[in-house]
């Protein structure tokens, strides 16, 4: 295993009060393969992902543990945290344009991310940057343009090429094709995937749409209001739902058979975070809910196959 | 007919120095929109489907006259509004409406949304004072931003993104239009709220008897809400057609690279992906014979010289491209 949360909890300070936007998430990543981290915005997607890296806010409160490699990421010093981030571990963000700088060339981001983190001289790292841009499909004389000469799609490839300069070992991308056409990001997908496999990397693969993953995903961890609702690997997922907000949300993904035009939606909003609700966060928008859902989160249950399924249809677990 | 566009152009001018313009003697533009015609009836749904930069924005706006074409004439209703000017122009902005897709950016951010949704009212003089609240009310309950009275007070940044756009829809609806274009109106919104607002503007459209406009990069939601759909490439239409002709036998291949590139929702599909290298290339220079001719996996020796031809496949269906020359 590469990575393990274990119970991580992530909760922001706001003038409003606490926002426990991530609440005892505990899953496994494993070496080489995607997990596909799915829900609807504000679930808490990004705040998973951003206490991975160690790139929330100082006042932000992290509990738990996440252990890549061996070692807990958030109990070690931010000093040690600044070389894996951006090195062992890399983020892709979905709007390249915040996260590259305008006024800096093409060439300049990729100096600076490996000078931060190893000893190369100038031309090896141009040659690195070189090589970095072949495999996303950008021709080397694009290193001195900027940012902004270049197409949304292209953006993304180059963030693609500057996560993938320093050989990590995870990458975690957010949302990267959501501001896409459907084409580049059919391209974008295609890449990621091919990049992959080809450098053995385990990847993080955040959206808010089950048909973006369920062709690049290995395993597919769903999220609702802070908690993770279900985990499986994808083929079990997509065929046998369990979690009744997974088969709602898999339902209102659009195909393209024609004959299905019945238009399927979760009716009502997510729970508010600052006050979220006492029992399953579910329990508002599901048809399935019980009494005992609006008053007890549901633990963790595990199938007999070892899925793991947060709700009280499948089992009675403690303290009923 | 609602809506009738005849050989559409619009180019834009680009900035370029005097000098270069003296030494090459041409002034280059950007070719937005390149002789395109389509009719919308009334009560109908027109899909315009195609990638950014293909031209659907500015069709958008050609249409609304928030631009001027460059050529071509559009007719609503049995008249010509081409060349209309000034007080005939405000008049019919109350009857064409326009949802943007970003709703953050559509809304002014210190505007309570009860007076957002009222500004085209005091624009148009429509009502007294209580009437424009009456009818504010009705409207956002009629967008299920319930209880209404709530919602006029809150800021806009008090909402989801699908709240948001509900605003930006009861506000383009309130003047009662007959004509609506959509731009891009559910793609900033997660896969799970865009079917929740295509589901509210099918049911608009029944309230209020509209027709849409309907933009999208995204074939796969046109299904739900689109009776006919036009499929764009660098400012050309390339097919037209029924929804349920284009979906079950798309003929150009750029449709069929749109219809492969859906996302779905299902890992065991055995979809063939047929996804086209590149992206689409800037509208200053545009390609020699069929546009779409770089990135065609079909091309022909004939498709970089010849621009091909509209040929009809049947009385409902257009497609433009070599490979059904007769
Ligand atoms: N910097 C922040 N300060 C306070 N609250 C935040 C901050 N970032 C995110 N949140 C809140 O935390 C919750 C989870 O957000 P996020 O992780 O961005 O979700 P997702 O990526 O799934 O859309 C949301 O309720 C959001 O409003
Ligand atoms: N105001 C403008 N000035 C110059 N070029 C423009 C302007 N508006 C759009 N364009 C160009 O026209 C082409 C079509 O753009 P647009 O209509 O926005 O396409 P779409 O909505 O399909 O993405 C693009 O190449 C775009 O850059
Ligand atoms: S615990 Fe209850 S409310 Fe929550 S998802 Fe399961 S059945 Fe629905
Ligand atoms: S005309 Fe030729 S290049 Fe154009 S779409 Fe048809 S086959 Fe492809
Ligand atoms: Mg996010
Ligand atoms: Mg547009």
């Amino acid at each position: 295993m590469l990575l393990e949360l274990k119970n991580l909890m992530v909760s922001y300070k706001t003038r409003e009060g606490r926002v426990l936007a991530v609440d005892k998430v505990s899953l496994p990543v494993e070496e080489k393969k995607t997990l596909g981290l799915v829900g609807e915005s504000g679930c808490g997607k990004s705040t998973l992902g951003g206490a991975i890296l160690g790139i929330l806010p100082r006042e932000t409160k992290i509990t738990g543990k996440a252990i890549f490699n061996g070692t807990d990421l958030i109990s070690m010093p931010s000093k040690e945290l600044r070389f894996i981030r951006g090195k062992d571990i890399s983020m892709i963000f979905q709007d390249p344009m915040t996260s590259l700088n305008p006024v800096m060339k093409l060439r300049d981001h990729f100096l600076e991310t490996i000078f931060t983190h190893t000893k190369t001289s100038k031309e090896d790292a141009i040659a690195m940057a070189e090589q970095a841009l072949k495999e996303v499909g950008i021709s080397s004389n694009r290193l001195n343009d900027y940012p902004f000469q270049l197409s949304g799609g292209m953006r993304q490839r180059v963030m693609i090429a500057l996560s993938l300069v320093l050989n990590p070992k995870l990458v975690i991308a957010d949302e990267p094709t959501t501001s896409l056409d459907v084409i580049v990001q059919a391209q974008i997908l295609q890449l990621l995937k091919g990049l992959q496999e080809k450098f053995k990397m385990a990847m993080i693969l955040i959206t808010h749409d089950l048909g973006v993953v369920a062709e690049a995903a290995d395993d597919i961890g769903v999220m609702y209001g802070g908690h993770l609702v279900e985990y499986a690997p994808k083929f079990k997922l997509y065929k046998d739902p369990l979690h009744p907000y997974t088969k709602d949300l898999l339902a209102s993904v659009p195909n393209t058979n024609i004959d299905d035009k019945e238009l399927r939606f979760i009716t009502g909003y997510p729970p508010n975070l600052m006050n979220p609700p006492q029992g399953c966060r579910y329990a508002e928008r599901c048809s399935k809910a019980k009494e005992i859902c609006k008053q007890k989160i549901p633990p963790d249950f595990y199938t007999d196959d070892g899925r793991l399924v947060k709700c009280w249809l499948y089992g009675e677990g403690e303290g009923k | 007919m609602m809506l009738k566009v005849k050989n559409l152009v619009k180019h834009f001018p680009i900035r370029q120095s005097f000098v270069k313009t003296m030494l090459t003697g041409e002034k280059k533009v950007v070719h937005a929109v390149n002789n395109i015609s389509f009719n919308i009836e009334e009560r109908q749904t027109l899909g315009l489907v195609g990638e950014s930069g293909s031209g659907k924005t500015t069709t958008g706006r050609l249409v609304l006259r928030l631009i001027e074409p460059t050529a071509g004439s559009i007719v609503y209703r049995g008249m010509d509004i081409t060349a209309l000017k000034k007080e005939p122009l405000r008049k019919l902005r109350k009857e064409i409406q326009i949802i943007f897709q970003d709703p953050l950016a559509a809304l002014n951010p210190y505007m309570k949304v009860g007076d957002a949704v009222r500004h085209p009212l005091d624009i148009h003089g429509i009502g007294n004072r209580e009437e424009r609240h009456d009818m504010v009310l009705d409207m956002l309950s009629r967008v299920n931003l319930e209880p209404a009275s709530d919602f006029v007070k809150r800021y806009p940044r008090e909402l989801s993104g699908g709240q948001r756009q509900r605003v930006v829809i009861a506000r383009a609806l309130i003047t009662r239009p007959k004509f609506v274009v959509a731009d891009e109106a559910v793609a900033m919104l997660d896969v799970s709220v865009r079917s929740q607002l295509l589901d509210l503007m099918l049911k608009l459209k029944e309230e209020f008897n509209l027709t849409y406009l309907f933009i999208t990069h995204d074939l796969a939601t046109t299904k739900y809400i689109c009776d006919r759909i036009a499929v764009m490439y660098l400012g050309t239409i390339v097919e037209t057609g029924s929804f349920e002709e284009i979906y079950k036998d798309p003929a150009h291949p750029y449709t069929k690279a749109l219809i492969s590139a859906v996302p779905e929702p299902d890992p065991e599909t055995k979809k063939k992906k047929m996804i086209p290298a590149g992206e689409v290339p800037n509208a200053v220079d545009l390609p020699s014979g069929c546009f779409f001719h770089p990135r065609c996996p079909f091309a022909m020796d004939k498709c970089k010289v010849e621009e091909p031809p509209e040929i009809e496949l049947s009385e409902t269906r257009m497609v433009k491209c070599h490979l059904f020359d007769r």
